[in-house]
């Protein structure tokens, strides 16, 4: 896992339940739009994590273009918070390849 | 010019003054018409049409307003090139010292020191040239429509010629207004819409969307060019990504290989966006190219082609510190 995919998973598992949107996840995780949306895809394309439209109410009311949310999945915290730790675990070792191992998404 | 031509352009300043001035000799306008008729022969307008025609109108805005026999003849008199001395002698103090004001007044642009005749000529002579804009370059245009905004439409309301500074407002807003689409800066969301080309079809309106609604909330230029400028150059790793979902896991490494090809694309786009100078279809063009490439290079069967685009993006950039 890159760093970054590290860095974006390890700010949605801090808060699980929370959804959030592209801009923010940049924000927090301090990475460009170009670097979270990759990953977010990847994620989403896992099921690690879905996205939804925002409520018309809130965006309506504001005058603007409807937003993208991010939520983690019950299946991406767990298995994210699995992996992460398979990082940790792993140390500083250098990466060899990174082959597809049997089971994982 | 024969005589009788000559009396037509004149006729409607003399009527105009003979109204606001039923009594008053206008043997002066007449001479005046004819020194101005002499000194202009042969010289056009920039559109074409024979340069007399501009004092003319000129002294005929004058004239509708109300304004004096001195200021019509100077109105008449005012580009042509005779000595102040000259101007005295024919058409008496008056008449040299508006010209002469008025001259001043171009090179030194100063209204304060003006009086009140100067003034009313400048902003005469500024509407006729204002009415005729077009055929002047669009940045003299702006730059002339700035300036009007600016300073003369003010000064019309200050010396209570309303008609004239509301004319002269709409004309220079009319220029203002059309002038942007003649300096077209690469749009964030044409710059978005012309990466996504790259993404699959039937995904593309999500995530054009998704960017549509992030750009919206964006505060400044600034942010909303770096937040294109990154998607530019990493659209080839989405649509890397959304194309081959089984292609690798999650833990799988990024590839140099996308981001390579990303930085290539990212050149035109981002320059294109982020400086402030108008962009032209050759530059969208270059961009749309280097697209196709990225496309070219994605679905390649080895890296061979991509790698050999490394070395010369390397090569071009020169050496980099390490």
């Amino acid at each position: 896992m890159t760093l970054q995919t590290q860095l974006v998973l390890g700010a949605l598992l801090e808060e699980p339940t929370r959804e959030r949107y592209g801009l923010e996840l940049c924000d927090v995780v301090g990475l460009a739009s170009g670097t979270i949306y990759p990953i977010l895809a990847r994620f989403e394309q896992v099921g690690w994590v879905e996205s939804t439209w925002e409520n018309p109410t809130v965006h309506e009311a504001e005058g603007r273009p409807r937003r993208r949310l991010y939520r983690l999945t019950s299946e991406g915290a767990e298995q994210g918070r699995t992996a992460l730790a398979r990082v940790h675990r792993a140390g500083k070792q250098p990466r060899t390849s990174w082959g597809l191992a049997g089971g994982q998404p | 010019m024969n005589r009788q031509r000559s009396d037509e352009l004149l006729a409607p300043v003399l009527a105009a003054f003979t109204a606001a001035w039923p009594a008053q000799d206008m043997h002066a306008i007449h001479n005046a018409y004819q020194v101005a008729l002499r000194c202009h022969h042969g010289q056009l307008r920039k559109s074409g049409a024979p340069y007399i025609t501009h004092p003319v109108e000129v002294s005929k805005i004058v004239a509708r307003l109300g304004a004096r026999r001195e200021v019509v003849c100077a109105a008449l008199l005012h580009d042509i090139d005779y000595p102040t001395n000259r101007l005295h002698d024919q058409f008496g103090p008056r008449v040299a010292a508006i010209v002469t004001g008025l001259r001043r007044l171009e090179t030194r642009d100063d209204t304060a020191i003006a009086d009140h005749d100067v003034l009313l000529l400048k902003l005469a002579d500024r509407l006729h040239n204002m009415r005729t804009i077009t055929y002047l370059a669009p940045s003299k245009q702006r730059r002339k429509s700035e300036q009007t905004l600016r300073t003369l439409v003010p000064l019309a309301t200050n010396l209570g010629v309303d008609s004239v500074g509301r004319e002269l407002s709409d004309l220079a807003s009319n220029v203002l207004r059309q002038a942007s689409p003649v300096v077209p800066r690469l749009s964030a969301t044409r710059a978005l819409g012309l990466a996504a080309i790259l993404l699959p079809r039937a995904l593309r309106a999500r995530w054009l969307a998704e960017w549509a609604g992030e750009l919206a909330i964006l505060p400044t230029r600034m942010a909303r060019t770096r937040f294109v400028v990154h998607l530019v150059m990493s659209m080839p790793r989405l649509a890397r990504t959304l194309r081959h979902p089984n292609s690798a896991n999650v833990e799988g490494a990024g590839g140099t290989l996308t981001r390579t090809v990303g930085q290539a694309i990212a050149a035109s786009a981002g320059i294109a966006m982020a400086v402030n100078v108008s962009m032209t279809w050759a530059t969208a063009i270059v961009a749309l190219g280097a697209l196709t490439l990225a496309t070219a290079l994605l679905f390649a069967r080895t890296d061979e082609p991509a790698r050999r685009l490394r070395e010369l993006i390397d090569a071009w950039r020169g050496p980099r510190p390490r």
